[in-house]
């Protein structure tokens, strides 16, 4: 068994893990995408309902990862990696069924019970919230601008010592095929990198404009938190970002100085391994909409958030016409989503094809 | 500085969030020349139509509380509200004349009527504490 199969298994136990424990991150005000008033969060059944999607993926995922360890050491590599592909899919879309299952029961228990009545439903908005400081500049990605400015000058510095023939790597499985040195193979890698920087930097622009969610239950804690938020993933994408274009910068000094590719894996491993587990800190700490920083609170209890329920299809998917927002939190995982009834986040799906076109036409 | 929408209420949402403004105004939490959100970014934080922020932005701009900008955007009058003129008075009496036969109706003497007024002319003067 070669290192790379055992790193890709030990990622994925950790996506298993961030994938069971999805309802402990979400925001206090949402059980399986269905809104509840924050004060019945802590409900035994719903605890318990927490608890069983947790255990179940959990064992899911043990099961699953077993299995690519008994697979790994019968398949050749490149089966392997095709295995690995689709055992992750298969755990997604279980999760997903499972999901599906505690959803439903949220929904009956939600219609059965009637929260909505005693309390006036309304929108609380703060007027001055996009004049605070919501995510850190743009101008920080010019610490990767000059990293892939620094490939580019050295690429080209260093043209005439690139051996004649370059490896060229055919996906994961570490056989290594080789090609003629050109121009075009040698962009490869910084065209990547511009890629990967212009996706970077339009997340922090969604994260800064996307829908401001602040709860009515309390205004003011509801704000700081979702602030805290905004900012803590803005900063983590800026240093994920200078992390990605060193990580291909050094691929691209491979090419250049072979010898270094004995430290080829050693350097993927410890790249990915900090994003991953850095990711992994932040949403622990952080939680969705900043649910998980501890402030102090203040809970009106008269009042409750406007129902939108019915706006998330599968209590996922957001779909609302008159809504004008395009860019919204999440209801069951971190991070944001699109509002599917707005034309513009189907022309950004296509966008984002193009651009997974782009390599696979031209190489 | 937080405004709150009722979406149950009999009184349309432009009409509301108008009136959450203009509070605002009164009670100094947007001060002259203060910028105010864009309507796609006001419409799309509250999920609403960007129409129905526009109708109540530009009601606002008409009555002199807000001036909207091709460049500036949307600003919170610098000069301030213009004063009450006599047509001003017309328009408030005539939209107290209800008010008031309904209080007289429903037992409310002057005494008490006045008091109401009173408290809530103070609250708006002080400004909210809390905020």
């Amino acid at each position: 068994m070669n290192s790379q199969i055992i790193f890709l298994n030990t990622l994925f136990i950790l996506i298993c893990f961030i994938f069971s424990l999805t309802p402990y991150l979400t925001r206090k005000t949402e059980n399986f995408g269905v809104s509840i008033p924050e004060s019945l969060y802590e409900r035994n059944d719903f605890k318990g309902m927490r608890k069983k999607y947790a255990s179940s993926l959990l064992i899911i995922g043990i099961f699953l990862g077993g299995g690519l360890f008994v697979l790994a050491s019968i398949l050749n590599e490149n089966t392997m990696i095709i295995m690995y592909t689709i055992i992750i899919f298969v755990y997604i879309l279980l999760g997903f069924l499972i999901y599906l299952l505690f959803y439903k029961q949220m929904k009956k228990i939600k219609n059965a019970e009637n929260w909505q009545e005693k309390r006036k439903q309304s929108v609380i908005v703060d007027m001055k919230f996009r004049q605070e400081k919501i995510t850190y500049s743009q101008w920080w990605f010019l610490i990767s601008a000059m990293i892939i400015i620094a490939t580019l000058v050295i690429t080209f510095l260093y043209y005439d010592r690139i051996p004649a023939q370059i490896p060229m790597h055919t996906g994961f499985s570490g056989n290594v095929s080789y090609e003629e040195k050109s121009i075009v193979n040698l962009l490869l890698l910084p065209g990547t990198q511009v890629l990967s920087l212009i996706m970077f930097i339009f997340i922090n622009f969604i994260i800064k404009n996307a829908k401001q969610q602040v709860s009515v239950e309390n205004p003011e804690t509801s704000k700081l938190q979702n602030l805290i938020f905004r900012r803590r993933w803005s900063a983590f994408l800026i240093w994920t970002a200078a992390l990605t274009q060193s990580l291909l910068l050094f691929s691209q000094l491979t090419l250049i100085f072979p010898s270094l590719s004995t430290y080829e894996n050693l350097v993927i491993y410890v790249f990915t391994s900090i994003i991953i587990v850095g990711t992994l800190i932040l949403a622990f700490t952080t939680g969705q909409g900043g649910s998980r920083v501890k402030l102090e609170k203040q809970s009106d209890t008269e009042v409750i958030d406007r129902d939108d329920d019915r706006y998330w299809k599968l209590g996922q998917f957001y779909v609302n016409r008159n809504d004008p927002a395009i860019f919204i939190e999440k209801r069951f995982g971190i991070g944001w989503t699109n509002n599917w009834a707005h034309p513009l986040s189907w022309g950004l799906v296509l966008v984002l094809i193009i651009i997974i076109m782009i390599p696979i036409i031209l190489f | 500085m937080y405004i709150q929408l009722d979406f149950e209420s009999d009184i349309p949402i432009y009409e509301q969030l108008k009136d959450e403004i203009i509070m605002g105004i009164a009670k100094k939490q947007l001060l002259p020349g203060e910028r105010l959100p864009s309507v796609r970014a006001l419409a799309g934080d509250i999920g609403i139509n960007l129409h129905t922020v526009n109708k109540a932005y530009q009601q606002l701009k008409q009555e002199g509380f807000l001036l909207i900008h091709r460049q500036r955007g949307v600003v919170v009058n610098p000069e301030g509200t213009p004063k009450a003129d006599e047509k001003y008075e017309k328009k408030l009496t005539a939209l107290l004349r209800p008010q008031i036969a309904e209080s007289f109706c429903r037992g409310i003497n002057k005494e008490k009527f006045w008091e109401i007024c009173e408290t809530v002319y103070e609250e708006i003067k002080e400004g909210d504490i809390n905020e």
